[in-house]
């Protein structure tokens, strides 16, 4: 009981603390807020720019550039045959290596990331739109979805 | 006496550890410190603050919210806003030996939590930072691995706390015998 008590006592000054700070600090933010706010859905464009495993498939022996925005050493461990990897986190660093892989603003640019719960491809989405380039889409299933299903992959050795 | 002074201290080296860091680390939620072992090399070396960053409890909020927790969202603003308190209070309380029991149990409590939320994240795939202390640290074994020794610390700091009460009982036992035994004598 009285473990409780003290238990309690302790989580009350804190809450206390963190409620005067929070009023007071300048950025403050609310204490509850609707889901879309803590986690923004695509915006029309982004939803718009979405493709299926199957489309991936059928483009990415045409000429596709497939990205991979997750960090470099879970594309090494592996990825999307064929796919190029620029880490969200660096992204705007290695933004330079686009010019390699995709010289032309207009080429079919496929980004993804690690699944339904990742948001590193919106990112370097957002990003490449933001460098011109006018033919981009996001895999949203990405690398869950794709090995999920059985599909091949490609492993990339340290060097 | 000699086995007292030991666990007294391994007690207080414990509680001064653990407090330490889980003042520290609540300090760094509360401004959103944001730094790498690098930026304190650059810091200590050449005086530079430009890998440190101050994020604010904005930065805080957006380390929990790439835990993505589903249907739990309703808790990442409330959690931005409380858990550095939390973890200042109890930590303090420990460092200051204030309700060592309470505070030592509600921090092992946290770490069990952490662990769990960083199993949860590594077993989905995310590739994120762990949100904790400052570091830019990714959620994965070497968090896990961190949080069982600072729950160590925990359980140190309780069985050092008990051994000396134990021993401190036993030696005042002892003392009122001997007196007793020499006043009927």
């Amino acid at each position: 009981m009285r473990f409780l008590a003290r238990a309690g006592i302790l989580l009350l000054v804190a809450a206390a603390a963190a409620a005067v700070t929070n009023r007071l600090r300048p950025d403050g933010i609310p204490w509850f807020v609707s889901r879309d706010d803590v986690y923004p859905p695509p915006t029309t464009q982004q939803a718009a720019a979405a493709i299926t495993r199957d489309e991936v498939e059928r483009v990415m022996n045409q000429g596709a550039i497939l990205i991979d925005a997750r960090a470099e050493e879970k594309y090494r461990n592996g990825h999307i045959p064929g796919a190029h990897n620029l880490p969200a986190d660096s992204a705007e660093q290695d933004l330079w290596k686009m010019s390699t892989w995709a010289p032309r603003l207009n080429e079919f640019v496929i980004v993804y990331c690690g699944g339904d719960e990742c948001d590193e491809s919106l990112q370097v989405y957002e990003l490449l739109k933001r460098a011109g380039f006018t033919n981009l889409h996001v895999y949203f299933g990405g690398w869950q979805e794709w090995t999920a299903a059985g599909k091949p992959v490609e492993e990339t050795v340290a060097p | 006496m000699r086995r007292r002074v030991v666990w007294l201290w391994v007690q207080r080296i414990a509680r001064w550890g653990l407090g330490g860091f889980f003042v520290f680390a609540g300090a760094a939620k509360l401004v959103g410190l944001k730094f790498s072992w690098g930026a304190v090399w650059l810091l200590l070396t050449q005086g530079s603050w430009s890998g440190i960053r101050f994020l604010g409890v904005i930065g805080f909020r957006d380390e929990i919210r790439n835990y993505r927790l589903g249907a739990f969202w309703p808790v990442v603003h409330p959690a931005a806003i409380l858990m550095p308190w939390i973890e200042i209070v109890t930590g303090l309380a420990l460092l200051c030996g204030i309700w060592v029991v309470e505070s030592a149990v509600m921090i092992m409590a946290m770490l069990v939590f952490f662990n769990i939320l960083v199993g949860s994240a590594m077993y989905r795939g995310l590739d994120i930072n762990c949100g904790c202390a400052g570091t830019d640290m990714k959620v994965g074994w070497w968090k896990i691995t961190e949080n069982l020794g600072l729950f160590a610390l925990g359980v140190l700091a309780l069985i050092g706390r008990r051994r000396v009460g134990q021993m401190d009982r036993t030696a005042g036992k002892a003392a009122l015998t001997e007196t007793a035994d020499r006043q009927v004598g």
